[in-house]
């Protein structure tokens, strides 16, 4: 049994839990080692390689998002799950992809071509003023960099979103400190965003992600 | 509402309150990169809107007509930017990877031909533990030229047909062409080094450095990082596992293949690979802002001798 949270989005009750699948934008075809269903029209969302996957696992009720949205994705790496995130807003949308490392960024680059609602960028989200030109106001930022500022190329990045708009950021703690207890730096992570943003949800990501935590904010 | 002039990457604009008031596109991506070109355009547009100011940090509004330029552009420079991004640095690390790969295969590969090997003549398997002479032994000689150069008459080995052996030997050939293939690729990543990072070649040995860019990711890194950064490279699981109270702290990580720091005493590695990272770091440097490349050599000689010096303390003392 599918059960449509939004456009494009499904959720099926099963035995082991709760399973996601997006509306497949190019049927038949998949993207990572994804399961297809229905022929081909739904690609399930893999809860181990996305963290969105695993938020929404973990309870996030709907995803900030619409068809035809303009997104920031920063921290693009191979694609999978941008290439949700590309199911969702349709071909009327837009993904600015932002990924530093040209190595990942040639998968990106081969599902651009065949999904024509992905822009890549290679570029270091920590200088936003470098791809300025190559990025238009968007409707939706979400970040995945694991690097030890995190954060605050997030809040960098915020002047790109419009203003009441929605995003996310998945926190690596690891990445912030090894040493240091995971509760307390996302006390401090949430300290430095309530600065700027509003808080909406936020949740860590276990077991599908270890030492993950998953902000949605909300820019005033 | 200001007036404000933006150039991007699909054209220059007048935006007013959100809204194009005026725009001049781009015909392609070479467009934007000709600073002539913008800038008479520039000056085309605001002599028609004086009160524009120019910004360069402005975000771009949503316009929907503008999406797909966006997404041929973007699309475009990144596949532009993955050409130029290869260096030979990424070749190197990948000979580099493929040496340690190859290594990882033909240990299990000549271990099975000696379990199978013995099958027919033990005693050549019992007399060479070496497994690249034992390969060049076997493909070399048969098996009565073996046992006559041992002297031994009776072989407890099975006498089993041709046909069985051949395909034996059949294998035994491709382990020594790998080997000859790890030979040719180190070759190469000597000949590589030496103009990418002599100094570090030299200081180190090129597989040593070719493993330390590799294991960084690119000589900038490295050229970046502190000594005592690349003095623990490879070892940051044992590292973190003593930042969070457990176990010993880490003395050395992949350098510790360096013959001088390998075969030192114990108590003494700790000091020699500190002594090395230093040096590391320093000739990572020079090669990165391509300086000196025969200054290397002097750090080497710098090296040992404070080395020799540290032994001889140490000795001395004890």
């Amino acid at each position: 049994m599918f059960q449509e949270i939004q456009t494009g989005l499904y959720v099926e009750k099963t035995k082991k839990g709760l399973v996601f699948w997006t509306e497949n934008l190019l049927p038949g075809q998949t993207v990572y080692d994804e399961n297809l269903s229905g022929n081909g029209a739904l690609r399930q969302w893999s809860l181990k390689k996305s963290k969105i996957g695993a938020a929404l696992a973990k309870g996030l009720p709907r995803l900030p998002l619409q068809k035809g949205d303009v997104v920031l994705y920063l921290g693009a790496s191979t694609g999978t799950t941008v290439s949700h995130l590309s199911d969702i807003v349709g071909e009327k949308g837009m993904i600015f992809a932002v990924e530093f490392s040209f190595f990942m960024l040639r998968r990106l680059v081969f599902l651009a071509e065949k999904r024509k609602n992905i822009a890549p960028i290679l570029a270091d989200a920590n200088h936003p003023e470098i791809y300025v030109p190559y990025v238009c106001e968007v409707d939706f930022l979400f970040q995945d960099i694991a690097q030890k500022n995190q954060v605050e190329i997030f809040l960098k990045n915020l002047c790109f979103l419009k203003n009441g708009k929605q995003g996310m950021i998945a926190v690596k703690a690891k990445s912030i400190d090894v040493v240091a207890d995971t509760r307390k730096i996302y006390e401090h992570v949430k300290k430095q965003l309530e600065k700027e943003v509003k808080i909406l949800w936020h949740r860590q990501l276990d077991p599908f992600e270890k030492d993950h935590c998953l902000f949605v904010v909300e820019k005033r | 509402m200001t007036q404000v002039l933006i150039t991007n990457c699909i054209g220059i604009f007048i935006v007013q309150n959100k809204k194009i008031a005026d725009k001049i596109l781009f015909r392609h991506l070479e467009d934007f990169k000709n600073q002539k070109h913008i800038a008479q355009q520039e000056a085309q547009l605001l002599k028609k809107h004086s009160a524009a100011k120019k910004t360069t940090f402005f975000i771009f509004p949503q316009h929907r007509e503008f999406l797909q330029k966006f997404f041929e552009i973007n699309l475009e420079q990144a596949k532009k930017a993955c050409k130029a991004a290869v260096r030979k640095e990424h070749l190197v690390m990948q000979a580099s990877d493929a040496i340690k790969d190859i290594e990882k295969a033909i240990n299990p590969l000549v271990k099975r031909v000696q379990e199978w090997y013995a099958l027919y003549c033990p005693e050549a398997v019992e007399a060479v533990k070496n497994q690249e002479a034992f390969i060049r032994l076997i493909l070399s000689k048969d098996r009565k030229e073996i046992l006559k150069e041992q002297q031994i008459s009776f072989s407890i080995g099975a006498d089993i047909v041709q046909k069985d052996v051949d395909i034996i030997y059949a294998l035994a050939t491709k382990i020594q062409i790998l080997q000859a293939e790890k030979i040719s690729l180190e070759m190469y990543i000597d000949g590589a080094l030496h103009d990418i990072a002599p100094n570090l070649s030299a200081l180190a040995g090129p597989l040593l450095a070719a493993e330390l860019i590799a294991k960084t990711g690119s000589l900038q890194k490295l050229a970046a990082m502190p000594s005592s950064t690349i003095q623990m490279l490879g070892a940051e699981n044992a590292l973190f596992r003593f930042m969070r109270g457990q176990g010993r702290c880490p003395k050395h990580g992949i350098i510790v293949n360096y013959p001088l720091l390998a075969n030192a005493k114990a108590k003494n590695k700790g000091k020699i690979a500190r002594r090395f990272a230093g040096a590391l770091a320093r000739a990572a440097k020079v090669d990165y802002f391509k300086g000196d490349p025969y200054v290397g050599y002097k750090f080497k000689e710098h090296f040992e001798r404070d080395v020799a010096e540290l032994l001889q303390r140490k000795d001395n003392i004890t």
